[in-house]
This record gives structure tokens, sequence and C-alpha cells, in this order.
């Protein structure tokens, strides 16, 4: 009988081991593991301990460029136009603009989670007919105010620019749960900054700058991620991107950058030009690219001038998968 | 209609020294920067979505009738962009180098100056022949270089459809995707509230007539002449061809009508009655429902060898037959399961696989020219929606919502839908107007396209050929 129960405690041991090694080692036989989050794609950069920016000699206008959108740099971590929330509440509940859509009362309760909140963050539900430059017979006249363009809106204070541009590039009207999470995303590291909504993503970067600009730079150290976050946000507002297009979020346009030492651009070119000569959608998407490295009002761009050797030349990749 | 098209030669701009000289700058940027650090990579992975600003400048002539056809042509194409709602014109008031000066290379920074990113430039000229020869040349303002040049000969009473052919260049050059201005819509005019179109058939009170017109609304004219009701009109995608259900002589049937001819011919020869038809993507074959014994499924008929088949057999009511582009498969509605939802099978037969699955009623599917999307609409608590998803049924996104919205019909190009909106009635019975709407991809650039009368059940056409 011993042999019996020294096998069969073996036995019991052996089974043990292994089953708790495969519940450590095969998770997913777990039964509660829950639905797979979203994977957040985080991007190892080297941070210098301050940044090591040089005087702000070109820096004080990053922000005041006189565009023709009042620079709320889209990358704000909550472009909502709604100031009240205070916190981080996806609530979709909130949004005033819905209510006087229902006119017939609607014998349903409320079920539908989707048409109703009608979490639209841009204020314009109907683009409304307006202006429509239709075109007479032989009287037709050109708009005369190109600003309205697309984005029409009911509210007379609408800014030039597209409505909250981020949230959703593409608009559904149903609610947008998913964005909810993924919008704050890009904000997550520095919680607390929310608060002060008052300054920009830019100007946040350039009182960084002049902070630290009373140092004198060190030339040894790389470029730091906050300058070229800066360098991204600039750019930002002067690519179009291609929206609407086919298989638009698997785009990447490499575009290489010669600068001139004043941080201007020289000259930027498509990387991938045999690309570019064979396929008319990439091409269009990579001239974008290139015409947001060659317009006037993004430049020049917020590089520390004394360290012109570190960005003699750049790589630039644009992609818009964050938008889409 | 004859068009005839010239590739203009490319101006250059630069001289080969400059050229050699940014040879040389480079060649030194790459040996010096060859050091202690990694190059410099930066990611952008957002941009704006705002119109690209685009200066339209007014087609130049030598006499006065040229200088006509120059300025409406420069409006339509000017209109064309910013309709699409990726473009934005720039007022011509802001222009600081005139039309009459841009005989050669541009001054690139006079056109920096008003924001504008590309330039449009024209020359109209009758020729000896009578015809008119329209040449354009679009710019980038930033590269300062030329994009593309074209010429066309064309008969001047053409000279409307040369602007839209010009603008799909344009449209084509900037976004690398076809345009689809030189398209036109053919819709179910009806009488509207003034009674401007009443009918005068008894058997048609309403006057449902098949009308035809531009994308822009423009060349309007009647295709019937409102005796029989008429509906679910489509465009054949490869002929001058119509497909619709008409009530002629009382008998509800499908019927084939030639524009260019106004012949009209029954589809096959069904028992029971044909709605909801729709040709393929090659215009070869005709899918449609027939109802029969209370029951409706699923058959395609092919236009040259008059064969039918039957895609579905069930019980419940499968209706709206739309072909994927490539042929090989059919997406329809159908309550087989309950209430009415979406399904995809193959056309070689097989068991539909439904691809709707959130809340509500789905109609009138129709999968997108360029195959990544269906479009639908939706029923929800009393509300219409015009929507598009995956042909997977994933990616559901609705694009507008009113209190009735139906029947999207979609560009060639699949980035812009049509579909048509009748509002409701006040109680005094005024309003109800039925109208068209455009509405693309993004869903934030929504356009009335203004009709005389009621309209609706659009159907959009392929480019002009």
């Amino acid at each position: 009988m011993k042999p019996f129960q020294q096998s069969l405690a073996c036995s019991v041991a052996f089974h043990a081991a292994i089953v708790g090694a495969a519940y450590v080692a095969i998770p997913h036989l777990k039964a509660d593991i829950g639905p797979p989050e979203d994977v957040i794609v985080v991007e190892v950069v080297e941070i210098a301990e301050e940044t090591n920016a040089s005087a702000p000699v070109s820096k004080p206008e990053p922000v005041p460029e006189p565009e023709p959108e009042p620079t709320p740099p889209p990358p704000e971590p909550e472009p909502e136009p709604a100031p009240p929330p205070p916190e981080p509440e996806p609530e979709p509940a909130p949004p005033p603009p819905e209510s006087d859509f229902e006119p017939e009362p609607e014998p349903e309760p409320e079920p539908e989670p989707e048409p109703e909140p009608e979490p639209e963050p841009e204020p314009e539900p109907e683009p409304e007919p307006e202006p429509e430059p239709e075109p007479g017979k032989e009287a037709v006249v050109i708009p005369a105010k190109p600003e309205p363009s697309v984005l029409t809106s009911k509210k007379p204070k609408q800014k030039p620019q597209p409505p909250d541009p981020f949230a959703s590039v593409l608009k559904t009207l149903e609610e947008l749960k998913e964005q909810a999470s993924p919008q704050p995303e890009p904000k997550e590291d520095e919680p607390e900054e929310k608060k002060e909504k008052t300054l920009s993503f830019d100007e946040q970067i350039a009182e960084a700058l002049k902070i630290q600009s009373t140092k004198p730079a060190d030339s040894s150290k790389p470029i730091s991620i906050s300058v070229r976050e800066a360098v991204a946000a600039q750019l930002r507002k002067c690519w179009i991107v291609p929206a609407g297009a086919k298989d638009a979020q698997n785009l990447v346009i490499g575009i290489r950058v010669d600068m001139n030492p004043d941080a201007t651009v020289r000259n930027s070119m498509i990387m991938d030009m045999e690309r570019a000569l064979t396929d008319n959608f990439f091409r269009a998407a990579a001239e974008s690219a290139l015409r947001a490295t060659k317009n006037p009002q993004c430049q020049p761009l917020p590089l520390p001038l004394d360290r012109f050797d570190q960005w003699r030349t750049m790589t630039l990749n644009f992609n818009p998968q964050d938008m889409l | 209609m004859m068009i005839r098209l010239q590739l203009l030669p490319t101006w250059k701009h630069g001289s080969p020294m400059k050229f050699f000289k940014t040879l040389v700058l480079l060649l030194l940027v790459i040996g010096f920067s060859d050091q202690a650090y990694a190059e410099l990579k930066i990611d952008i992975t957002r941009g704006t979505v705002e119109p690209l600003p685009v200066a339209v400048t007014r087609f130049v002539g030598e006499g006065v009738d040229e200088g006509n056809y120059g300025k409406s042509i420069s409006d339509v194409i000017s209109a064309d962009l910013e309709r699409s709602g990726l473009f934005r014109p720039i007022d011509p008031r802001a222009f600081i180098q005139t039309a009459d000066d841009l005989n050669n290379v541009p001054r690139f920074g006079d056109w920096r100056v008003i924001d504008a990113q590309a330039l449009v430039q024209g020359r109209v000229a009758l020729v000896a022949d009578g015809r008119l020869r329209v040449e354009f040349r679009l710019w980038d303002v930033f590269a300062e270089q030329q994009m593309i040049g074209l010429a066309y000969f064309t008969v001047p009473d053409n000279w409307r459809r040369v602007a839209h052919i010009i603008a799909d260049a344009i449209y084509k050059r900037l976004t690398g995707e076809d345009g689809y201005f030189d398209t036109r819509i053919v819709y179910i005019a009806q009488q509207s509230e003034g009674g401007a179109c009443r009918g005068t058939s008894p058997l048609n009170p309403f006057g449902k007539r098949l009308a035809i017109m531009d994308q822009d609304g423009e060349n309007h004219r009647y295709l019937t002449n409102g005796d029989s009701l008429v509906l679910t009109p489509r465009f054949s995608p490869t002929l001058q061809e119509i497909i619709y259900m008409s009530y002629h002589g009382n008998v509800p049937r499908v019927y084939i009508f030639n524009i260019d001819s106004g012949y009209q011919e029954v589809v096959g020869d069904f028992p029971g009655m044909t709605f909801s038809p729709r040709f393929s993507y090659d215009g070869e074959t005709v899918i449609m429902s027939m109802a029969r014994d209370g029951n409706s499924d699923i058959y395609t008929m092919n236009l040259r060898t008059r064969e039918t088949r039957r895609l579905t057999r069930h019980s419940g009511i499968d209706t709206s037959p739309s072909f994927s582009p490539d042929g090989r498969f059919v997406v329809f509605n159908s309550d087989r399961g309950g209430s009415q939802q979406l399904y995809v099978m193959s056309t070689d037969g097989g068991t539909p696989r439904r691809i709707s699955h959130s809340r509500g009623r789905y109609a009138t599917p129709v999968w997108s020219p360029r195959g990544d999307l269906i479009a639908f609409t939706k029923l929800q608590g009393g509300r219409f929606f015009i929507g598009v998803m995956r042909p997977d049924g994933t990616g559901e996104r609705l694009l507008a919502e009113d209190y009735k919205i139906e029947a999207p019909t979609w560009a060639p190009n699949g980035r812009v839908l049509m579909f048509f909106r009748k509002n409701k009635s006040s109680a005094d019975g005024s309003g109800g107007r039925s109208r068209l709407f455009t509405i693309d991809l993004t869903g934030h650039n929504e356009r009335e396209v203004a009709t005389l009368c009621d309209a609706s059940d659009p159907a959009w056409s392929p480019l002009n050929p």
C-alpha cells in the first residue's frame, strides 16, 4: 500500500504542479480575464533631466502666429468646447445640444444608447444648405465669403476652424463611447495639467522653454521629447489630412527635411518617391505633408537654435493614425 | 459631345544652376550631418481637417465671348471644388496677381501671401473651326511647381461639362482619387406643395416622373411624362441606361430605360411583381426582388443571356439587394431573423450572414463603388438615419439623421452619398417637402442639391463617358 500511496501522492503533486504552472503560464485559461483592453502604444524616448533647449531666440512667437485659426491647438487635452467638466468622467450625458431633436414624444423610454446622447463634440448638427454657390447660367458668383467652407454651422460664433477637429475626423451621430477613452490618452502622463486650460499646449511648451532658457544649453544632450512634441504640434496645424480617403489610417508618409540655421525649412522631399510615382493617392497624401513642411505659417520650427547640428536634417513621419 | 484632350508641357521653374547648388549643399549637409547624433525623427500623427485653400483664377480669353466662357468655366470649377468640402476657393477679390497678368509662371509669393496652397489658371480660345479650346494649369504654390496642365477641345455649348471635367482633374490630382463632378443624377420628381409639378394622370396623381440633371442641379430635364408611377431608379455603371420599377399598366415591373434613345423595356418575364432592381458594377447583370404568394426572394438576371437565377430561398422577406463591386457578394435586407437586418451572401449561393447587429431596423443597403463600405438607411426609435458600415458589419457610423431620410446612393468615387430628406408636415398640412442632399464620408459636409419640384430616390451616375 505504501508504494501506492507514495505514487498517488506523487501523482497528485505532479498534477497540481502542472495545473499550477498552467494557471500561471497560460493566463487565458482564467475565466475572469475580462475584455481585452485597447493597446496603448508608448514610445520610449530618452528624456533629459531638464530640457536642453537653448535661449528663446526664436521662441516668443510660436503661438501668436497670425493664422486664420485662433490656435486652439488640436492636441489639447480636452478639445471639448464645454469648459465645465472638472472630472475626466467620459459621461456622454452632459452635451446640451441634444434635446430639441425629438419632435414627437417617442414611446420608447430611453434604452437607445445610440442616437440619443448626441455626443457630437462639434457644434454643427446640420450643416444647413446655406450659401449655396449655385452656379447659375452665366451669372455664377463665387461665394463672397470664402471662410464658411465645409463646416458651416448654425452657431454664428463658430471658429473658422473645423469643429472639434480631432475628436472625430469621421463624424458619427452615434454615441462615441470609444472616443471617451482614447481622447484623454495623450494627456494621461500629466494629469494635473488638465486644470489649466488657459494655456494652450504650445504656450505651455513655450513657457517651459522660456523658464529653462536662463541656463546655458548643453549641446551634448539629445533633442528632448518636449522639443519634438512642440515641432510636431506646430506641423499639425499645417497638415491638412486626407480625411475620408480609403485606408487613410494605413498611411505613413516619410518626409526628409533640410533645415536652415534659423529653423526654417530649406528643402523637403518625399522619401518614398518610388511609391509616389506609381500610387496617385500616396502621391497626393505625401504632397499634403510636403505642403505642411513648406507652409510659411508653420515656420520657423520651435527648435533650439544652438543645436543646429542635431536637426540640420530631420525625418518627419506623417501618419493620421490618431485621427481616424 | 466630343471632347479632345491634350497634355500641356510643364513650365519649368528655376534654373539648372540652382539645382546644382542645391545638390552640392545637400551633399555637404549629408556629409556633415553624419556626426555623433542619430538623425532627428519626429512623428506627426495628427493634422487638421480643413479644406485646402485654393485660388481659382478667371480663365482668360482674347475676345468678349472667350472672356465670358472663361469666367463661367472658372466659376463652375470653383463651385464644384467648394461643394466637395475638400477645398476652399479664395475670394478672387483677395488676389494680388491678376488673371491677365498670369501669362507665364505665377508670382508664387503673391499667392502665398493670401494663403493659397494651390492655384488654378486657365485660358479659353475659339479656334478656327468654331470649337472652344480650354486649357488649365494647376500649380503647387509652396513647391512652385506645375502639378498638371491639360487642354480640351469641344463645342462651345459644352463649356459646362468641360468645367466639370477640369474640376475632376484638379480633384484627382490633389486627392489622388477620382472626382465625381462630371456626373448626373436621376431621381423621382413629384408634386411639391405649390403644385408646380402636379401630375395630370389619374394613375399618377402626384406626378412622379423620372428626371435627370447634372450633379450640381443644372441641365435638368424629365425623362418620363408622368403617365405612370415610377420608383427606385438606378443608373447603369457602364451605359446610359436606367433601371427602375414602374406601375406601367398598373402592373409593377422592373424596366430598363435608355437615356439617349428614350426606349424602355421590361426586364425579364417573371410571374410575380419585381422590384428594387440594381445593376451589377460591370453592368451585365441585374439583381432584384420578386414577390410571389406573399414571399419575396432575390433573383439575378444576366442581361445578355437573359438567364435568371434565384439567390435566396427563405420564407422571410428578402429585398433591396446590391452587388459588391467585384460581383462576388450581395448585400440585402431581410426580416428572416425577426427584424429587418442586413445580410451578405456569396453570389454563388450559400448561407447569408447577418452583418447588422445593433438595435433598430436596416434597409436599402448599397455597396460602395470602392468596396470598403456599405451605406444603408436605419430606422430606430422613430427616427431615420443614413449610415455606413464595413462589409463585415464593423465600424458602423451614422452620418445623417431626420424625421425621414432614405435611399443613399454613392458618388462614383465612393466618397460622397446622396439621399433624400422629407420634412414632417405641420399640423395645417403645409411643409412635408422632399429634397435631395449630399454628405461626404467624414459626415461634416452636408449640402442640399436644389430641385424645382419635390425630389426623392436619387441615383448617381458613373462619370460621364
